[in-house]
């Protein structure tokens, strides 16, 4: 879309475009973005201020988020604030450019990539080698899996054709708590300047558990103008959370599963007469440790209810799941059909895996 | 025999290294109003006083 859309060559003549095929030396720290997105871009001056990024994807498609008009809506926005930036560092009370760590970080200084990786360093690989060195150093934290919340996740839809503009907000949220209502344009959460979803995205990733999130909005008037409002986010639990199962970094999470399996399809689970919507995760292996030998697990089990949820899922999504609303020590219960047999397991979801068993 | 065995060995080794080329190609291809290195960039940058676009591409 970047390269062959005319609207967006148009605007892309406004800018001096670079182009990062690989991730070797780049600094991850002020080039912050969803490593297992295949595609993502900043908007930055000459000295490297990031004015905004615009990326990022959801479990279901990858360009589900993306969007011509958001892209160009985020362009256009970034030209007016770059050609206003002789005003300092805040307009209207608000920072210009997001913050950034003074100190530097590359894929390098992550101990086991720079031992074992050769080549190419793939955006989704440093993900994984973090995870690893973070289970290698016995820090790993499941709070690491969820770092790119969804807006939904407080309650802020924004409109696919804009990026930050509300499209509605959800009842009951706590986006709907703070008093925010459709039509307002997020133009600030927290310290970060907002210009994209992306950014929305990225700033409530950093937003410190439990502490309220400040939010800036621009809402129309009847006269024609908009004015600045400040409000406050307070959401609780873990609210973070997302669908992870489409991540290629999951293949890295610390944890020993010690199965095999894959998803019945509709055919499959007609044969066995089960519903259309049933649970039915298949055990193709298992190995006796991890989390299969704490439930006691054998090859050709058919999973069909995960703590009482029986709803169908690939396995992806199932071991997202699991992740999602177990902690290492949580006991575990599966429902299993084991030939005609139904039968209940139950075992410690096990501790985060602290030996580097593999690397990407 | 042993000169056709030879010579298929030559066509398999040279088949190998142009299935190879394009990849290699599609990797380092410079593409046209992209620039692909930082310093380039920021200095264009500072020169025309526009805005930098950059693109993280990943290709797998």
């Amino acid at each position: 879309m970047a390269q062959d859309d005319p609207d967006i060559q148009r605007m892309r003549a406004r800018f001096v475009c670079l182009r990062i095929t690989q991730m070797n030396r780049v600094d991850i720290r002020r080039f912050e973005f969803d490593f297992d997105t295949t595609w993502s871009s900043f908007f930055l001056d000459e000295k490297l201020n990031v004015y905004s990024r615009y990326g990022g994807r959801d479990e279901t498609a990858p360009e589900a988020r993306l969007n011509k008009e958001s892209l160009l809506q985020t362009m256009r926005e970034v030209l007016d604030v770059h050609a206003r930036r002789s005003e300092g560092s805040r307009q209207n009370g608000e920072p210009v450019v997001q913050p950034v760590p003074p100190e530097t970080s590359t894929p390098e200084d992550i101990p086991l990539l720079a031992k074992n990786h050769r080549g190419c360093v793939h955006c989704h690989q440093i993900r994984e080698y973090r995870y690893l060195q973070w289970g290698r150093d016995n820090k790993f934290d499941r709070r690491k899996l969820f770092t790119w919340p969804l807006p939904e996740n407080v309650g802020l839809k924004f409109e696919r054709g804009h990026g930050h503009r509300l499209e509605s907000v959800i009842k009951d949220s706590p986006a709907e708590q703070a008093g925010l209502r459709s039509g307002d344009v997020v133009t600030r959460i927290d310290d970060v300047p907002t210009r994209s979803e992306s950014d929305v995205r990225w700033a409530l990733g950093h937003a410190e558990d439990g502490k309220p999130i400040r939010v800036s909005v621009e809402r129309p008037q009847a006269n024609g103008k908009s004015k600045n409002i400040r409000l406050v986010l307070r959401p609780e639990g873990d609210w973070k959370q997302t669908q992870i199962g489409w991540r290629k970094s999951m293949r890295s999470v610390p944890l020993s599963w010690g199965f095999r399996a894959y998803p019945l399809l509709r055919t499959q689970l007609k044969e066995l007469e089960l519903p259309p919507d049933q649970l039915a995760i298949r055990v193709i292996s298992v190995r006796p440790f991890g989390l299969s030998g704490a439930l006691g697990l054998h090859k050709r089990d058919l999973i069909i209810s995960l703590d009482g949820a029986s709803r169908w899922r690939d396995f992806d999504e199932f071991k997202s799941d699991m992740l999602r609303r177990y902690r290492p020590g949580d006991k575990v219960r599966l429902t299993v059909l084991r030939g005609s047999e139904k039968k209940e397991f139950q075992g410690k979801f096990p501790d985060w895996h602290t030996d580097a068993t593999s690397v990407p | 025999m042993n000169l056709l065995m030879r010579q298929n060995r030559s066509a398999l080794a040279a088949g190998f290294v142009l299935m190879l080329v394009p990849a290699a190609l599609s990797a380092q291809t410079t593409v046209p109003g992209w620039h692909k290195s930082l310093k380039d960039a920021t200095r264009r940058s500072a020169e025309t006083g526009k805005p930098i676009f950059l693109v993280f591409r990943c290709v797998r």
